[in-house]
């Protein structure tokens, strides 16, 4: 069961859009507005407070392998990577649209970054130049992530409803999913709003804006597992609320967390879909959208649109 | 994991075949290693710099001794240690360095002998232990970097003691066996092959020795399942056997199995290269201004199944990622850095999935059951089983398609975040 340890003061009322715990657990970094808020976990604080130079709000974060940089990815079509002494390091100029989501490779040699403008991009994180651009979808990419322990491959979700992967070094796709029950509906396909790969790299949990949450077989290229909350209706979203996969330090069976409009946290057994969990939204996160879930060993975080960021602990 | 999802018919390929890279070193390329999983490329060049590019990149990221302790003359041999971390390097300055690329801004430690050096490679990582081999020395040094190096030459007290020791001339390679760790062998400038058991810096037995050929020995070196071993000679020919040794009984057989020889235009062989784990393939280098080629010759059969071309220059050393599938070597004149690779074309129905690629147009005939109604109760009975089936979400794979190991340690070389804060001042 989750137990809630703390709830991060960020600045109230205030729009924030992604938080994710560093690389070795230590810290939190919250995008805030124009700002990113390094949060101390061990110390319950907020340890230092970086301005970004970006002219509009992030969408996301993501830590460096290496723990040292954060990477913001923003509506005003830039990215940007930020030492957490040295201060800025590199804007990537070159999305012609609102920068939605992006990753590190495992090295941390490479960022790649998905836009609204349909593309997405691969960039020299040393050099600080553009690598290649993948132009494979026919709507905003909304969502890309990198194994963590293997960068030969991408995956990348796009409001076209296609969940496709690709080569890392050579751009090209090479399995895209789809499920053709999807493209049956009679209101059109169902835009993916989040991907986010297995420990193993050979899953992909897929979120899509009607709320339900999938497993896919990368390989197989079919739904392994299905999660929706019930009633189904209660699942739509108009917002990209987080999910993502929890791994127990103990070894035992991942779940899979997602939150939704209303605030409520859903937490499934990713083997036999039972609801092991239903974290409130009433309570924590005043039922603002829950926006991002990023989770480190046995520990959650979880942010709503509100500002409201909660650290929780699985036992 | 990219493998898998590749046409396997691409994936499967056992060696490079298109020239797809060409890396520009102007301070020419002497020798060339990649990383143990191919992640780095280390260069040892002409002025005794050494040079890390990334392979992701193509760019360099790392100058180990840029503040202090570079060589000063040609690097002549360069080792990883087997986690990535750790390189060797000798050179014709007299020295060995030892680096550690968590601060590669100078060695870690270094040794300096009377002459210049041939080349160094690993014993025994672990313990810090290397072999050398030196300009005029009639035996190869074993080095302990574990406190302050030191050197100290394999004995030969054994056939001292038999009194009649024939003349094995200079030592010019030495290598150690893959699968018997204290297992060293080197090649001598008169044709001599000698075994040795190594028990520790001081104490170590020659336990075999045998005339190959009257002439250098070039090149000793031994696949990774340790079962086979090829030798480069001057006399223009590559001699592979079958190689058996029985770490109790301290013996070692030798069966000579091919011959590699250029019949046509006589040419020496500059290196050569076992591919991984049985070694199904050698490559070999060309020596002289005429040939420029690669050759790649399968073991088993001794026939020569590849010629690696593109390149207008003699080729120098090699080094091949058994990862990637790709062969590097490096130009003599030029000292450019030249890289073949198995190209994979995109599979463009993998973006359509219910698109399939066909060679040529195929008659349409309609299946017995293509519009038959599905009953959407039957439809959802078969996703629901499809969704009973056990998942394994954690485990990775221990092996790739290739049968390279995926889970040894990767060492990541740290960004050197002075050098972007060095670049924007200097730019902005």
């Amino acid at each position: 069961m989750f137990q809630f340890i703390a709830a991060v003061a960020t600045e109230d009322g205030l729009r924030a859009t992604s938080a994710k715990i560093s690389p070795d657990g230590r810290f939190l970094a919250i995008t805030q507005g124009l700002n990113i808020l390094i949060y101390d976990v061990s110390k319950h604080a907020i340890s230092q407070t970086l301005v970004t130079s970006h002219a509009r709000p992030c969408s996301e974060l993501c830590w460096s392998p290496d723990g040292q940089c954060i990477a913001t990815a923003s509506d005003d079509f830039s990215v940007e990577i930020v030492h957490l002494s040295y201060g800025l390091l590199h804007t990537f100029v070159g999305h012609t649209a609102p920068v939605i989501s992006l990753a590190f490779n495992r090295k941390g040699n490479l960022l790649f970054t998905s836009s609204m403008d349909e593309s997405i991009k691969i960039w020299d994180t040393l050099n600080g130049s553009l690598m290649k651009t993948i132009s494979a979808h026919s709507e905003a990419v909304v969502s890309v992530d990198v194994p963590t322990n293997d960068s030969s491959i991408l995956s990348s979700g796009s409001y076209d409803g296609l969940i496709r992967i690709f080569d890392a070094e050579t751009g090209h796709c090479l399995k895209t999913l789809t499920y053709d029950k999807d493209w049956k509906r009679e209101n059109g396909v169902v835009p993916i709003s989040q991907v986010k790969f297995s420990e193993n790299a050979r899953y992909l949990l897929v979120k899509s804006l009607d709320g339900v949450v999938k497993i896919w077989d990368c390989i197989g290229g079919c739904v392994v597992r299905t999660f929706q909350v019930q009633p189904p209706e209660k699942g739509v979203l108009h917002h990209s609320c987080g999910m993502d996969f929890l791994n127990p330090e103990d070894g035992s069976t991942p779940l899979v967390i997602s939150g939704y409009e209303n605030g409520d946290i859903y937490c499934w057994n990713s083997d036999d879909k039972d609801l092991v969990q239903l974290l409130d939204g009433s309570s924590h996160h005043r039922n603002s959208p829950v926006m991002s879930i990023h989770c480190f060993g046995n520990t959650m975080c979880s942010l709503a649109l509100n500002g409201v960021c909660c650290l929780w602990r699985w036992e | 994991m990219n493998i898998l999802l590749q046409d396997p018919f691409a994936v499967l390929k056992e060696h490079p075949e298109k020239l797809t890279h060409t890396i520009e070193n102007p301070l020419r390329t002497e020798c060339l290693q990649f990383s143990p999983c191919g992640d780095y490329l280390a260069l040892g060049c002409a002025n005794g710099a050494l040079v890390i590019y990334d392979m992701d990149t193509f760019r360099p990221i790392c100058v180990p001794g840029n503040m202090l302790g570079a060589h000063v003359r040609p690097i002549t041999s360069i080792a990883w240690s087997p986690d990535g971390r750790f390189l060797l390097t000798s050179s014709r300055d007299w020295f060995i360095k030892l680096w550690d690329l968590s601060v590669p801004s100078k060695p870690l430690k270094e040794i300096r002998f009377d002459s210049p050096l041939w080349g160094c490679q690993w014993l025994d990582a672990k313990n810090w232990l290397c072999v050398a081999t030196v300009f005029e020395e009639s035996d190869a040094y074993v080095i302990d970097f574990s406190n302050d190096p030191v050197a100290s030459l394999l004995s030969k007290s054994e056939d001292i003691s038999l009194g009649t020791t024939p003349d094995h001339g200079y030592v010019l390679v030495c290598t150690v066996h893959t699968k018997h760790p204290d297992i060293i062998i080197t090649g001598t400038s008169k044709g001599w092959l000698n075994f040795y058991k190594f028990h520790s810096i001081s104490q170590s037995a020659c336990i075999h020795s045998l005339k190959i050929t009257s002439s250098n020995i070039k090149h000793v070196i031994i696949s990774q399942d340790g079962g086979r071993l090829a030798i480069n000679c001057s006399d223009r020919t590559i001699r592979q056997y079958e190689i058996h040794v029985n770490n109790e009984t301290s013996t070692v057989e030798l069966n000579l199995e091919h011959k590699y020889q250029d019949v046509i235009n006589k040419l020496q062989w500059n290196s050569i290269l076992f591919s991984n784990n049985s070694a199904d393939y050698l490559v070999a280098s060309t020596h002289g201004s005429s040939a420029h080629e690669l050759y790649i010759w399968e073991t088993t059969s001794g026939t020569l199944v590849r010629v690696l071309e593109g390149v207008e220059e003699e080729l120098i050393d090699i080094t091949w990622d058994f990862y990637s599938m790709s062969i590097v070597s490096n130009g003599f004149e030029s000292g450019n850095v030249y890289m073949w690779s198995v190209v994979v074309p995109p599979k463009w129905s993998a973006l359509a999935p219910d698109f399939e690629e066909v060679e040529e147009n195929v008659d349409y005939l309609e299946k017995e059951d293509e519009f038959d109604e599905v009953d959407e109760a039957e439809q959802q009975q078969g996703l629901e089983e499809e969704e009973e089936i056990t998942i394994d979400l954690r485990t990775r794979e221990q092996y790739d398609v290739r049968g390279n190991n995926l889970l040894v340690e990767r060492f990541t070389i740290p960004t050197d975040y002075t050098r972007i804060i060095k670049m924007q001042s200097s730019s902005g």
